[in-house]
């Protein structure tokens, strides 16, 4: 499976954010989404989730060489701010989600199987997510989008706010759900992008580019990253 | 001391500066036109900053001219009494008040933060500084205008000066009371959030400013001087207090919220309508619902919004029940009445809509929704789905009709009652009818709101109102129903407009939602 985006502008008033973005991404692939502050990598996904128009563009995806448009069932998104209905409990949040999507999804745990995933106890299950701390409502909001199995995943920061254990723990899941999937997972940390994602790509100057690793080691594709992202050609 | 002066109003007019641009720039229609380089724009900047000079310059005078006509002159010479007596009765008391609750010194604004906090200013020198301009403001600007009107009103206009001096001591003195509860508690009050007792302290002065000239007892001219001048001699010691008063950093450290500082306007508004918002949540984890899927998800809602929801609906049950009982009342015990009331319900049946859209709380239910569901909800695509959107919109619609039948049903019965009691009617299908078309009427605006809000959802992710056309229309609304409520129509001429009407309003509203509102339904930009 792949995701084609071809095309891809959107600008705010005379500001051009994105410039004409065309990329395919690869399912078996985590892609690290690197970029200044305020390149755009929040739009990016933005346009991809629909949540804003994009002014041009189009994302299709490749199955079994059979083209079709992009889907609202194809993506997940998992923000950096986490949001989720506040007014339930995290055990009524997630009958409610599993109860809707039965017929799409694969159930293959059951629900206190999925808290456990997550290392949500049973206190914390039965208290309102208004009362959630910011780590844990991105938490759920992971385990949703987990649950509901996309074969794409936006993940926009999504480790900052996990507590080293649970972080090291999403890091391995990811790694397992790559298979099928094609995660595009935003970061700051160099080496968390390093570590996890099987290809880096940068959004510099409203473009998205790949970055070859080749046989460079960390040290030296680090380099390699920052002088991409400074806009200096490579040493 | 004057470099610290020219740095601090030069940073305050920056800021002013930008906050004009700023203002400039959410201006409908015109800031589509500007550029958002408009900020590095040197002749604009320029332009800004000299409008920031002349409306500081404009501030000293306008503001006092407003505040001695409209508060003090105009209610003077309303009142009974002499006029000018009067004037420094209110002006006496309002200054108390005025200086309890308006110091400058306890008013925590951003640009004390950038300046202490970020530019690492000295906190002394600022506020003292900035304080000596306030006073110097405070100064020019009262004996000025109220040298105007003490000749407006043949009081020697030396009591200007005095005026002035009186303003600034009781400053003086309140500023200091507060710098040595501080040191003695380490506490600071928020000039913009007084505890209760300086309430009650800033009320009393305001009750007699006004209250006294009613009772004709206002203060005589002489005793406001006596009191004036020994206030004015008293607020020596508290000035020198605080300018030897060292503390001001640590006194600012309190006031000044880094967390509030470091957000926008538009963020701080978020804040407080998001926590209002969660507020409102039933914090009961023992809330049940035997529903399935998105029934299930909507009950949870309307339970745990029970409070907000029929805490109003409720309101509007008692005021209907209150008033219809007094009309029954009066058709019992004042039977002369009854014709009167008879041929109101028969001809003015209009009426009831604006009444029934008072009533009608459906447009609070769906902010609600928004707020605490929809915002949330919105960013994950299954909630966006056609059959879902649709789906969910059906659900929301019945459980809303549900809560506001409840008070419309109590008014139906309650005016088919009168209708009864009042000399009954010469057709019998109008208690139908009537009844029929109330209900009608409140279901139809149940339906308008939830149309609006999935074709024009106006808010955006920071929980503001943002869509135009959503005011525009909610304006329309309640204009043409104003306009159909005081038609006179009889009940059978009234039902049929009101059931026909409704009856297409419905198909198109709903075939609109159905067709539209998986583009519209979503979250502003």
């Amino acid at each position: 499976m792949q995701l084609i985006i071809e095309c891809l502008k959107k600008s705010f008033e005379d500001k051009i954010v994105l410039k004409d973005i065309s990329f395919t991404f690869e399912k078996g692939k985590i892609y690290g989404l690197l970029g200044r502050n305020g390149a755009g990598k929040t739009t990016f996904f933005n346009c991809l989730n629909e949540d804003i128009k994009s002014d041009s563009g189009s994302f299709t995806i490749v199955e079994n060489d059979v083209s079709r448009k992009l889907k609202n069932e194809d993506i997940g998104y998992v923000l950096s701010t986490p949001v989720v209905p506040e007014f339930l409990t995290a055990k009524e949040f997630l009958t409610f989600f599993i109860d809707i999507n039965k017929d799409k999804i694969n159930m293959n745990k059951n629900i206190d199987e999925y808290f456990e995933m997550m290392r949500i106890d049973e206190k914390d299950q039965n208290k309102l997510l208004k009362d959630y701390s910011h780590g844990m409502k991105n938490k759920m909001q992971m385990l949703i989008n987990f649950i509901a199995n996309p074969s794409i995943l936006l993940m926009d920061e999504p480790l900052t706010s996990f507590d080293v254990v649970v972080a090291d723990e999403m890091k391995k899941l990811l790694k397992e759900l790559r298979t099928d999937h094609i995660i595009i997972f935003s970061t700051h940390i160099m080496e968390l992008a390093i570590d996890l994602c099987d290809e880096i790509v940068i959004l510099n100057d409203g473009v998205i580019s790949e970055i070859d690793k080749a046989d460079l080691s960390n040290d030296e594709f680090k380099i390699k990253i920052i002088n991409q992202l400074k806009g200096v050609d490579n040493v | 001391m004057f470099k610290v002066f020219k740095e601090s109003f030069k940073l305050q007019n920056t800021y002013k500066t930008n906050s004009k641009i700023y203002q400039l720039k959410q201006i409908f229609l015109i800031k589509k036109m500007l550029p958002s380089t408009l900020y590095a724009n040197k002749t604009l900047k320029k332009i800004m900053g000299i409008i920031s000079i002349i409306t500081e310059i404009c501030s000293i005078f306008f503001g006092k001219i407003f505040y001695l006509l409209l508060l003090i002159y105009l209610p003077s010479a309303y009142l009974s009494g002499n006029t000018s007596t009067n004037f420094l009765n209110i002006f006496f008391f309002l200054t108390i008040s005025g200086a309890l609750c308006n110091t400058n010194i306890f008013n925590p604004t951003k640009d004390r933060y950038y300046a202490m906090f970020l530019l690492r200013m000295d906190a002394n020198k600022y506020t003292l500084v900035n304080y000596y301009y306030y006073q110097f403001k405070l100064f020019l600007g009262f004996t000025s205008i109220s040298f105007i009107f003490c000749r407006l009103m043949d009081i020697n206009v030396s009591i200007s000066l005095i005026m002035a001096l009186f303003v600034i001591s009781c400053k003086n003195i309140v500023i200091c009371y507060d710098l040595l509860k501080y040191t003695k508690t380490g506490n600071v009050t928020n000039e913009n959030a007084p505890h209760k007792l300086r309430w009650v302290a800033i009320i009393i002065p305001l009750v007699l400013a006004y209250g006294l000239p009613i009772i004709n007892f206002s203060i005589s001219y002489n005793l406001f001087i006596v009191i004036s001048l020994i206030t004015i001699l008293l607020g020596i010691v508290p000035f020198i207090y605080i300018i030897k008063f060292k503390q001001y950093r640590s006194v600012y450290k309190l006031l000044l919220n880094p967390n509030d500082m470091s957000k926008n306007t538009q963020d701080l508004v978020s804040d407080i309508n998001k926590t209002t918002s969660l507020k409102a949540i039933n914090n009961s984890v023992n809330i049940t619902s035997n529903k399935v899927g998105y029934e299930y998800f909507n009950d949870i809602f309307i339970k745990r919004h029970s409070n907000l929801l029929m805490k109003q609906v409720n309101r509007a049950c008692i005021f209907f029940i209150v008033v219809i009982g007094i009309i029954i009342a009066i058709t019992i015990f004042f039977p002369l009445l009854n014709p009167d009331i008879n041929s109101a319900i028969h001809s003015n049946s209009p009426i009831f809509i604006i009444i029934i859209y008072y009533a009608n709380r459906s447009r609070y239910i769906i902010s609600a929704m928004f707020m605490n569901c929809d915002h949330s909800m919105l960013s994950y695509r299954f909630y966006r789905n056609h059959d879902v959107i649709f789906k969910l919109f059906i659900v929301r619609f019945k459980s809303i009709v549900k809560i506001e039948l409840k008070s419309t049903l109590i008014l139906a019965l309650g005016i088919v009652l009168l209708l009864f009691l009042s000399g009954s009617t010469t057709n019998l299908v109008n208690y139908l009818l009537l009844f029929v078309t109330l209900l009608t009427i409140s279901i139809m605006f149940t339906l308008h709101s939830l149309v609006l809000y999935y074709l024009f959802q106006p808010y955006n992710k920071n929980l503001q109102m943002k869509s135009y056309i959503f005011i525009i229309l909610d304006i329309v609304t309640f204009f043409i129903l104003y306009q159909i409520a005081f038609e006179s129509a009889s009940i059978l001429y009234f039902s049929t407009c009101v059931l026909s009407f409704s009856l297409v309003y419905s198909v198109v509203a709903i075939c609109l939602v159905k067709k539209l509102a998986p583009k519209t339904f979503k979250i502003r930009n």
